[in-house]
């Protein structure tokens, strides 16, 4: 190691330190002495031989705050992502410049599945990844495959016959199981792997509407399928708060006649509470045995959200106000924390109430969830939520590596801290390919049938 | 130098923070800040006054001194944002003597908080309540059109801390602590200090310091008042800053337009049939529990 490299890393472990020391949500530390603390992992740095144990000092010294959602990301890691990305590009690029010199220009099909492509070597124009379109279908990353878990119906997909339970194998001719290897190792310990998996995957087969993405599926019996998608406009009301913009979809229906199901991509909107309210209002009035709130996949939003559309669960007049709350939030220079209040309704619903979550459910879904548990009003059910109920950042250190921390802290109802852990499902549901290859989404089945038996033992 | 991945990853959280903010908006921006417009003594000025009574003295004549008197209801139109989250919306304030309807457009839906009577509330799309005793109590105090001359009385005690630099400008520091409150139980409930700001040169209200009661908890907000104009001879601030150190955050209020006087329609001091349903629960409440015959021991 060089005096230049050395002099990196002690700049890097500084900033660790005082990251920490000026910015921990926790001023007292746990109760540990933060100032002794460095004067005995510092030296440590000035005598490493290498940058892994530089990692492996800084990161012991993290540890001793025995919390989650702190940790180094390694730089040959980040490096890694950076450079499949990077190849990536530079695969596009060729393939732009072969296409602009006088390839022949993808072909289709004129039968009643316009968006099968016949030509397998369609080039393909760098798509706007920010863009609005959508290829109309969900996935997760399950046992290190990208599997479909939802179509949208009269989406691309669906129009192309994509089906539940396919694995997604590559996108525009590029296999993306590299890339999926490479993330779940940088995010080996981190609850939110899947969080990150899935987005990994999904914001790749974003662009405009109308632009087309090359997809290769394997099928059950694994037979490859491949379909070019039109992305069509992304479904739902274009929402936007300060710097987050999302298209946010509500979906109401019912799953059984007795059974009720909200599911929505993200808490944004105002549009969102109401139609939360119009669909409980609903099945309130239809006297649902039970309403099946759906918060698998969503990101989260507005905290607030959560509060609000929980207020629907509580009848006016039978809590203690005062105790009603789904959590809060501690923040260092906050004397006094954040509390996320319900208020309770006149004429709220009143029946059963399950909730399904997965690993990539996070923060205000998070929020949501625990605190409805722990206030005993929902059942949940699923896999554990993604332990990313708060912000938490990643700085680049001077010698590459990233630092993760959370700036503040979030405590459900019953006491549990949910970041960097999660909340766990009452009932562990998991979703196998083989249940989704047979249309089964295993996850709500459970839901309604508890819903059911339970309404058939009161009945 | 970020690399790309990392920046990626750093906007997926910088979106989560935004939204935490998002929450207390609505608090702040309900509170009765627009009332930093004074008036008058009521009595003449002590021949020999504490430093308390001469710093009051002097915000009540920098105020407008009689003018003050003749308010007896009062309009404003203003907007407010979240500084440098890109979040905004427009208020309105009618008032007519202490009861007050304040109306919001928020990104997040429309807003009404209120105070009618004894009964403080608010709507929103978090749902509908009664606000606490210690809020209505905390709201109740600013919303006296009268208010400097009321001043001394409305809290328990009030110290001069001596002269200080409040953002930039040197302010006598009163701390005023309020009467505490009785609540319904029999139990008192200690209300704490709000700290003012009075400035040397203007006599005027430039900043206030105080923890919120909000059903999202105890926010110390920061209040700073500037630009004041002269509306029917009584000085009222156009632009305010509340700032919530805690959580890092700072909502600009702006005044664009102030009526007095005018005539305001009674619908719009009516309790909303929502806010009356919630009253009547709780007293049906009430009322159960003063029948219920209490279990006796032995």
């Amino acid at each position: 190691m060089t005096a230049a490299e050395r002099q990196t890393h002690l700049e890097s472990f500084d900033h660790v330190w005082s990251t920490i020391h000026e910015r921990h949500f926790d001023a007292s530390f746990g109760g540990l002495d933060w100032p002794a603390i460095r004067l005995e992992y510092r030296p440590r740095i000035a005598t490493a031989t290498n940058a892994s144990e530089v990692r492996m000092i800084i990161s012991k010294m993290i540890g001793r705050l025995e919390l989650s959602h702190f940790g180094l990301i390694p730089a040959d890691a980040i490096q890694a992502m950076n450079e499949a990305e990077a190849a990536e590009n530079e695969a596009d690029a060729a393939k732009n410049e072969s296409a602009s010199l006088g390839d022949a220009p993808p072909a289709k099909t004129d039968d009643s599945k316009p968006t099968i492509a016949t030509s397998p070597d369609t080039p393909k124009k760098k798509r706007n990844l920010d863009g609005k379109g959508r290829p109309g279908f969900d996935l997760r990353v399950l046992d290190g495959r990208a599997i479909v878990t939802n179509v949208v119906p009269d989406g691309p997909a669906d129009v192309a016959g994509v089906s539940l339970g396919w694995e997604l194998i590559s996108i525009d001719q590029r296999a993306i199981e590299p890339r999926i290897r490479t993330v779940a190792a940088a995010y080996a310990e981190s609850s939110l792997r899947d969080h990150i998996l899935r987005a990994t995957v999904a914001s790749r087969l974003h662009g405009d509407p109308g632009d087309e993405v090359d997809l290769t599926f394997v099928r059950e019996n694994d037979l490859e399928e491949r379909r070019v998608l039109e992305l069509s406009p992304a479904r739902g009301r274009y929402a936007k708060l300060g710097k987050i913009a999302e298209y946010v979809h509500v979906e109401s229906k019912n799953v059984t006649p007795n059974v009720g199901y909200i599911g929505f991509n993200m808490f944004l909107g105002p549009a969102l509470l109401q139609e939360f309210a119009a669909a409980v209002e609903q099945f309130r009035d239809e006297e649902a045995a039970g309403i099946i709130v759906d918060l698998r996949g969503n990101p989260g939003g507005i905290g607030f959200f959560a509060n609000a559309m929980a207020g629907w669960f509580f009848e006016y007049g039978e809590h203690d106000v005062e105790d009603l709350q789904l959590g809060q939030m501690f923040n260092r220079d906050a004397s006094r924390p954040l509390i996320f209040s319900i208020n309770p309704r006149i004429d709220s619903y009143g029946g059963k109430l399950a909730v399904l979550i997965d690993s990539c459910s996070a923060s205000t879904s998070e929020i949501m969830a625990g605190g409805l548990k722990d206030l005993g009003r929902a059942r949940l059910f699923g896999t554990q939520t993604a332990g990313a109920a708060l912000p938490s950042t990643i700085e680049t250190l001077p010698n590459g590596d990233g630092f993760q921390f959370a700036i503040a802290n979030y405590v459900s109802r019953g006491g549990d801290v949910l970041e960097g852990v999660g909340v766990a499902p009452n009932e562990m549901v998991e979703l196998s390919r083989d249940g989704l290859l047979a249309g089964t989404d295993e996850v709500l089945r459970a839901a309604i049938q508890w819903i059911e038996q339970t309404e058939t033992n009161r009945q | 130098m970020k690399t790309d991945r990392t920046i990626r990853l750093d906007r997926k959280k910088a979106d989560m923070r935004t939204l935490v903010l998002g929450a207390a908006i609505a608090v702040l921006v309900a509170l009765p800040c627009t009332s930093f417009a004074q008036g008058d003594e009521k009595k003449p000025a002590p021949a020999d006054p504490t430093p308390v009574e001469a710093v009051l003295a002097k915000f009540a004549a920098a105020s407008g001194g009689p003018a003050l008197k003749k308010i007896k209801s009062r309009s404003v139109e203003g907007t407010f944002e979240v500084v440098g989250q890109g979040i905004s919306g427009k208020s309105k304030v009618v008032q007519r003597g202490t009861d007050m309807v304040t109306e919001m457009d928020t990104p997040f839906g429309k807003e009404t908080h209120g105070v009618l009577g004894k009964v403080a509330w608010e709507m929103s799309s978090r749902g509908d309540r009664l606000k606490t005793p210690i809020e209505f109590e905390q709201i109740m105090r600013s919303l006296h059109l009268d208010m400097p001359l009321r001043f001394k009385s409305l809290y328990a005690k009030i110290t001069h801390e001596g002269v200080v630099e409040f953002k930039g400008k040197k302010c006598a520091k009163l701390i005023c602590t309020p009467p505490s409150i009785k609540l319904k139980d029999g139990t008192t409930k200690v209300v704490p200090d709000e700290v003012y700001f009075f400035g040397e040169e203007s006599g005027l209200v430039h900043g206030m310091e105080m923890e919120t009661e909000s059903q999202m908890g105890k926010l110390k907000v920061l209040t700073t008042a500037a630009d004041y104009r002269d509306v029917d001879g009584v000085m009222i601030s156009f632009l305010s800053t509340q700032e919530v150190a805690a959580f890092g955050m700072t909502v600009k209020l702006i005044t664009t337009k102030v009526e007095q006087n005018i005539e305001l329609p009674e619908t719009a001091f009516a309790l909303p049939a929502s806010i009356v349903k919630l009253i009547e629960r709780d007293k049906e409440a009430a009322d159960k529990k003063k029948d219920t015959p209490e279990k006796k021991a032995g």
